[in-house]
């Protein structure tokens, strides 16, 4: 896998981005504050999205949480940019990181949850035709999600324990 | 040197030493503290940016709910920043970031508090219309800047003092 995306990862490096990551003693850390501010955006807006499927909270009317999905967006956008400077910074480094490789897996694992949200339950809830069979599925979704996002933030936070170019 | 004494009884706790001597409870706090800090400040921007007048379709007194997750994240992280601190006391002492982080989450958390008391206890806001009253807007405001401010200073202490 890691020949035929080693050009995309080469011309990463190179990238404006790349050479700005590692050029700027002040860019990596400031990556790493915003990537910490987008974390808490995204999960503070899930915590309420999904803890209402679960049934918490349900003096919030289940359609209005998902005005608090725009916010849970722009955490994801702010943190998939300072994702992609980071990597810029040293793509085959992250690439040889365990942690990493699980991290991007959860993520994707985190969308096709969404997925599963956006096209199954989002209209039904959207309409006041969410009851039964549907909320059954609302609870499991709302538990992979939190489950698969908690698990992002410590494979994120681990990363540095597993970075070999470090180790030893 | 008082100062210095207290930091080293603190590194020297029995737990201190377990900490530093485990190759994974420092990180493995650092995760928890992560896992914390996206439940305080998670909530406390929901609820600051909510009062700033931001979804206005959420009712304002439904988000009380979620206020014992925000607590739950705070006790979290007292627990395993107390933890982490005791097991390289000095080093942290000495970060003017990491006092500068926690002067901001005192203000944080006693913002956060106050706001919430006056938004879910005393309902200063009932109707959650368009405008909340000047207080809860400066509590609010107050909360997500010293939230934001605390995360980014909590980020900056790995970089040095």
């Amino acid at each position: 896998m890691i020949d035929t995306i080693r050009p995309v990862l080469e011309w990463l490096a190179a990238s404006p981005l790349g050479r700005f990551m590692n050029g700027a003693p002040w860019a990596f850390p400031a990556a790493e504050v915003l990537h910490f501010m987008g974390l808490s955006l995204l999960l503070g807006a899930l915590i309420v999205v999904d803890l209402r499927l679960l049934g918490i909270g349900q003096r919030v009317p289940m359609r209005a949480t998902h005005a608090l999905l725009p916010l849970a967006v722009l955490g994801f956008a702010v943190n998939l940019v300072t994702g992609v400077a980071f990597l810029a910074s040293d793509p085959l480094r992250y690439l040889a990181n365990p942690a990493f490789i699980a991290k991007m897996a959860l993520v994707g694992l985190a969308g096709l949850n969404l997925l599963w949200f956006r096209v199954v339950l989002y209209a039904p809830i959207a309409e006041d035709r969410y009851s039964g069979a549907l909320a059954a599925q609302g609870r499991v979704v709302a538990v992979l999600s939190l489950a698969i996002w908690i698990a992002v933030i410590a494979s994120g936070r681990l990363m540095p324990y597993f970075d070999r170019s470090l180790a030893g | 040197m008082r100062i210095d004494d207290v930091l080293d009884a603190l590194e020297n706790l029995g737990i201190a030493h377990l900490i530093q001597e485990s190759t994974w409870a420092y990180p493995l706090l650092l995760t928890i503290h992560s896992i914390g800090l996206a439940m305080l400040a998670g909530t406390s921007l929901v609820i600051g940016i909510r009062t700033l007048g931001a979804f206005g379709s959420v009712p304002v007194r439904g988000l009380s709910s979620y206020v014992p997750i925000g607590i739950a994240g705070f006790a979290l992280n007292a627990l395993s920043g107390a933890l982490l601190f005791t097991a390289d006391a000095h080093r942290f002492y000495d970060s003017g970031y990491f006092l500068s982080k926690l002067a901001l989450v005192f203000v944080g958390a006693y913002a956060g508090w106050r706001l919430s008391r006056l938004l879910f206890v005393h309902t200063e806001w009932p109707d959650g219309g368009p405008i909340a009253p000047m207080r809860l807007r400066l509590l609010a405001g107050l909360s997500v800047g010293a939230w934001l401010a605390a995360i980014a200073t909590g980020r900056l202490i790995a970089y040095g003092s």
